[in-house]
């Protein structure tokens, strides 16, 4: 009998009782369980629901804390099965189970910790007697050879351990694939880190071609930190069969995890310090806190920031820390300066290991004392999840200690903290019918067979992403994909498909189409890396994105590996610097991609804390009053108190008011380069790039000047002409009218973020290879700037489906237009107030968000005008020069 | 706001409006070059899969120029992209082009580039005659990728070179980069006239030639023998029309506003 469940949706079953122990081992086969009870005194949360539950062929989703034994809780009753087959001989030379995980250390992890079990239990039945054959396991990824991938085609293992890349090429492996017909449970790592995104929809898009390929229904099980909603998760994880999505047992033991939750500021005062002070100050911090523990973990929310913070805790303690005990950890790392790190951390010889994003998944990083977080990681479920880094086991009280570098990361973190200790997690989204992701399964698919539209159209809508793609959508892009966009003769150069629109049926073409699929599969963007040199000499010192190189202007200053270099021009995607001149500060800010958003939700709350303390600065409420309120509403120290304190009491002082909850406040104001529209909009900055593009959008057509934007998750400024005049009011009135979508979707197009999106789209829907006939290709780095692509095709079909995903991305992905559209619906409905002041020079809100600088331009509609106005302007300053 | 219709570069040399070509009125001669033809097939090739429009866009400018009425069209060079043998998409599209233009021009003349080996072969079927440069009057027409042989005879008092696409990479107050293709024309050191012609192919990359220092430039003709400072930069462009920009000197300096 099932325990009852708390919650039922019809599909989605949440399990709050777990099975008893004994319940639980009875499942497995009676060494399997000796094994357990002679290494493990009890069952873990997640053991107590799960071995059931897929001892029994059910779906089930697990969430829990690093260290809850969520690895065993999944595979425990898979291979008590697998057993049970060997003992009956039945067990094949074939694939049973799939383990996919999005990184490839932790398929090494898995590996080595599927073999200790899996020896021992053999090694014990044999001394009761009982013969069991070996289950095997293999890895198959991207750095498997191929006299190893050879092997397993010889002698196929049960357990395959992959990444998604490299299962959607096994399952188009003519010989390989035939083992994968005998796949009967599939588990997939880390969730939380796939279901949000492109890469988490392919391998979706993989797991229902692989059941596809079965004649039977596969288990899936889903293991990951904690997420919300987890409905999503599940929809994301089992797909719909028959028009509703498969059933699936949802399994959250996250919460069972304790948190000891610190904030801290680097100085007493933010404002008045000079950067030098905080930067020592912090170093100190860290010092201190590394030296107290055994191995501390730190968090920043770049790979710059990561590199920076090594390099000075080496350079200041140099008797300290060395090589040895102190490093980095990030994607742009090699694989084998990565592995050195993670393996000196499994063995406690790291004192500190610092790290952007990479170690917040769950590779085996042995015992943490500490995680600290420099910054905010502006989501709640992040927080969590870098916290539970630390700790023996899951028993431990995960230690984590936050420092906030300015006044607005301490608002949020205090409010952020709050949140995570109330449980309350921002909510996830699976992206929605990604058309790029789509054309590369459509060309595996070909390549497996022909296929009618009907039973392709049903396989794709099986998978929760694409639910609701149409017919229509998906013969738009076979005709793509066929080459339709060219005559007819020119296909057999453009389609890597072909299409039978009279009785609708598909299938592959083209000798190289195999290996395109195999060379150019996958999610992750590849940035085109534009190579710098060094003058005088034409020295090679390092690459830019070429994203980067289209900002920049002759004799702009920038950071690269550490030393500012001033840009002097480029040619055929070669960029030509010299040493900048003593002194000079960067011109633009080197970390304008990597920037990670606040979530909606978390924002809100952030609105409410200020509204709060409004109310209490209009009240007349003392210092005294909002300090206690602050310490004891929020468990933060009196110099927190402090700190937030004085930053509202300005901000009140100053401008009478504090912007505050269901209110944007529109503040008028300039400083000695420009004149700004600060609009104090705490929304998010997903938010806030679709609402601050809107509204210069509208800006820039009634001026018709060029508009400039600086986006945060706090806010967002509109840069201004010098001077200008503008009914504000009239203006906002005018915008109620006007229909976001719409509007984003005509303007796009005249900003900077098409052409770094359409690039990556582009890649993806195989119209711009990386990598062809078997090398990588240079040529479009040499000859093609994405804006003349973007070019040639809007101008050939403005419909095209590469272009459709582009806007897509952008608006859904990149931008949140849902939300933006509530808070635009919120402001006609009256809800959500606007207000408009004036200030001489930007008041202390506005500080933090004029000093990012300029973020992307919205271009004026008419390209003549603004050419003729550029040469009218240019030839005047030549003039005034003689 | 409205652009000048017609800019005369020196005596009886003109450029018409948005249109890429140069008109040489007392030998009722048009000069193109760099349709690089066929680029697209090309680049599908390279893995590349862009949709083609190159083709149809020059055989509209085409026919305005026709509608000019001159006797003579010259190509000067680079009229196909692709460097090795040719291939059978950009042969048709080769052959249509001439077939088109021999309709409309009495006399045809084809200057070699450097993308132009196996040309030969095509304009064979054309009855037309390839040159690696040709002199008409006091005329120096030649692609430009080569010092040509009647670089130091005293025949001839204007050289016409293509090659180089030249551009221009303008700043707005943001930072926002525009880039416009345009003619650049001044004096080489012997004093005698020099203009690069922009390329007549709607997709072109060229030199920035306002960013560039002169060792940058692709041409020996201007990299050697040019007084480049001095050259005059007249930006023609599909929407906007002509806007001339007076010295490169001064447009180095004034990159940025």
């Amino acid at each position: 009998m099932l325990p009852m469940s708390s919650y039922l949706e019809d599909n989605f079953i949440f399990l709050k009782k777990p099975f008893g122990k004994k319940e639980s081992l009875s499942v497995l086969q009676p060494y399997v369980k000796a094994w357990f009870e002679k290494n493990f005194e009890d069952l873990t949360p997640p053991q107590r629901f799960s071995l059931k539950l897929i001892s029994e062929g059910k779906n089930v989703i697990i969430t829990g804390p690093t260290g809850s034994g969520k690895t065993l809780a999944a595979f425990l009753s898979i291979l008590s099965e697998l057993f049970k087959l060997g003992e009956k001989g039945e067990l094949l030379d074939s694939i049973y189970v799939v383990y996919i995980s999005p990184l490839k250390a932790l398929d090494n992890d898995i590996k080595k910790n599927l073999t200790i079990p899996l020896t021992e239990i053999r090694k014990l039945a044999s001394e009761s007697g009982i013969n069991l054959p070996e289950i095997r396991i293999s890895l198959r990824t991207g750095d498997v050879s191929s006299s190893e991938k050879q092997n397993q085609l010889k002698l196929p293992p049960h357990i395959l351990i992959t990444t998604p890349e490299s299962l959607a090429v096994i399952l188009n492996a003519p010989k390989f694939s035939i083992f994968l017909k005998t796949v009967k449970w599939v588990v997939v790592d880390e969730i939380h880190e796939l279901a949000s995104n492109k890469r988490g929809v392919h391998l979706s898009l993989s797991l229902e071609r692989l059941q596809n390929l079965v004649s039977h229904e596969i288990v899936r099980i889903g293991l990951g930190a904690t997420l919300f909603p987890l409905e999503e998760a599940a929809k994301f994880l089992v797909g719909y069969e028959n028009n509703a999505p498969r059933k699936c047992y949802i399994v959250d033991v996250s919460w069972d995890k304790k948190y000891d939750l610190k904030l801290i500021t680097p100085v007493k005062n933010l404002v008045y310090s000079s950067a030098d002070e905080l930067n020592d100050s912090l170093y100190n911090i860290l010092d201190k806190a590394i030296s107290k523990g055994k191995t501390t973990l730190i968090f920043t929310n770049t790979r710059s920031g990561t590199e920076r913070v090594v390099f000075h805790l080496k350079e200041k303690w140099s008797n300290k820390y060395n090589d040895q005990n102190l490093g980095a950890h990030h994607g742009s790392l090699s694989r084998d300066i990565r592995l050195e790190v993670e393996n000196k951390l499994k063995n406690g010889q790291m004192k500190a290991v610092v790290s952007s994003t990479s170690l917040e998944l769950g590779i085996d990083v042995g015992f943490i004392d500490q995680v600290i977080q420099i910054g905010s990681p502006k989501s709640v479920s992040r927080a969590i999840q870098r916290v539970g880094r630390s700790g023996h086991g899951f028993k431990d009280v995960a230690k984590g200690i936050f420092i906030a570098m300015d006044r607005d990361e301490l608002v949020e973190l205090i409010v952020m903290l709050q949140e995570a200790r109330s449980r309350n997690l921002d909510s996830i989204e699976v992206p929605k019918k990604p058309l790029d992701i789509l054309a590369q399964h459509i060309v595996g698919m070909s390549l497996y067979k022909k296929w009618k539209v009907e039973e392709a159209l049903s396989l794709i809508r099986s998978c929760y992403a694409y639910r609701d793609l149409t017919e229509d959508e998906l013969i738009s892009l076979l005709r793509y994909l066929a080459g339709e966009y060219v005559e007819l003769e020119d296909r057999k150069v453009y389609g890597k498909i072909w299409f039978d629109p009279s009785d609708k049926t598909f299938g592959k073409r083209g000798k190289y189409t195999r290996v395109i699929y195999y060379l150019n599969i996958g999610a992750i963007p590849d940035e085109v890396k534009v190579d710098v040199y060094k003058l005088p000499g034409k020295k090679f010192i390092g690459g830019i994105e070429e994203s980067f190189l289209e900002r920049l202007r002759p004799n702009d200053i920038f950071v690269l590996g550490g030393k500012l270099y001033k840009f002097r021009y480029a040619r055929a995607m070669k960029c030509y610097v010299e040493h900048a001149p003593k002194g000079s500060t960067p011109t633009i800010p080197s970390w304008f991609s990597e920037m990670l958003p606040l979530s909606f939700e978390l924002a809100l709350q952030i609105q409410k804390f200020r509204e709060n303390l409004k109310n209490m600065l209009v009240n007349g409420k003392i210092k005294s009053e909002i300090i206690e309120w602050l310490k004891n509403s929020f468990s933060v120290s009196k110099d927190v108190a402090n700190e937030v304190y004085s930053y509202f009491k300005e901000q009140y002082l100053y401008t009478k008011t504090i912007p505050g909850y269901m209110e944007i406040l529109i503040e008028k104001t300039k400083d000695e380069k420009a004149s700004y529209l600060v609009f104090h909009a705490l929304f998010g900055r997903r938010v806030n790039d679709a609402l601050s593009r809107f509204f210069s959008i509208i800006v820039s057509d009634e001026l018709r000047k060029n508009i400039g934007i600086v986006i945060s998750d706090t806010g967002f400024a509109l840069i201004m002409p010098r001077s200008y005049n503008l009914n504000l009011q009239k203006l906002i009135e005018k915008s109620k009218s006007m229909d976001l979508e719409s509007v984003l979707k005509d303007n796009v197009r005249r900003t900077e973020l098409m052409k770094r999106r359409f690039r990556h789209c582009a890649a993806r829907s195989f119209l711009v290879l990386r990598n062809y006939k078997g090398y990588k290709i240079s040529v479009n780095k040499q000859q093609l700037s994405s804006q003349t692509i973007l070019n040639i095709i809007e101008n050939k079909d403005p419909n095209f489906p590469v272009l459709k995903e582009t806007y897509r991305e952008i608006l859904q992905d990149v931008m949140d237009l849902k939300r933006a559209k509530l808070v635009l619906d919120w402001i006609k409905e009256g809800k959500l107030k606007i207000r408009i002041i004036e200030t001489n020079i930007p008041s202390p809100f506005a500080h933090n968000l004029i000093i990012l600088g300029e973020e992307d331009v919205v271009l004026m509609r008419d390209k003549k005008k603004r050419l003729l106005e550029l040469h009218e302007k240019i030839m005047e300053k030549i003039s005034a020069l003689g | 706001m409205e652009t000048k219709k017609f800019y005369e570069l020196f005596k009886n040399v003109k450029v018409y409006d948005s249109i890429p070509a140069l008109f040489l009125s007392d030998i009722s001669t048009i000069v193109i070059s760099d349709l690089h033809l066929g680029y697209e097939v090309a680049m599908a090739e390279k893995g590349i899969f862009l949709p083609k429009v190159q083709y149809e866009k020059e055989i509209i400018l085409l026919k305005r120029l026709s509608e000019f009425k001159f006797k003579t069209l010259v190509l000067n060079g680079d009229i196909k992209y692709e460097f090795s043998e040719t291939s059978y998409h950009e042969y048709k599209e080769v052959l249509n082009f001439f077939d088109y233009i021999k309709t409309k021009f009495k006399n045809i003349t084809i200057v070699k580039g450097n993308h132009d080996t196996f040309i030969t072969r095509i304009t064979k079927k054309f009855q037309l005659e390839v040159v690696d440069e040709i002199k008409i009057n006091k005329y120096l027409i030649t692609h430009g990728h080569v010092l040509p042989k009647s670089f130091f005879d005293e025949d001839w008092d204007t050289m016409i070179i293509g090659h180089e696409h030249p551009s221009i990479a303008l700043f707005d107050e943001l930072g926002v980069k525009d880039k416009l293709e345009c003619f650049l024309y001044g004096n080489l050191v012997d004093g005698r006239n020099l203009i690069v012609l922009p390329a007549f192919s709607y997709i072109s990359t060229g030199s920035e030639v306002n960013l560039l220092p002169k060792e940058e430039l692709l041409s020996p003709v201007l990299k050697e023998y040019a007084l480049l400072d001095d050259f005059k930069v007249l930006a023609v462009d599909e929407e906007v029309g002509l806007l001339y920009f007076g010295k490169l000197r001064n447009l180095r300096n004034i990159t940025t506003m």
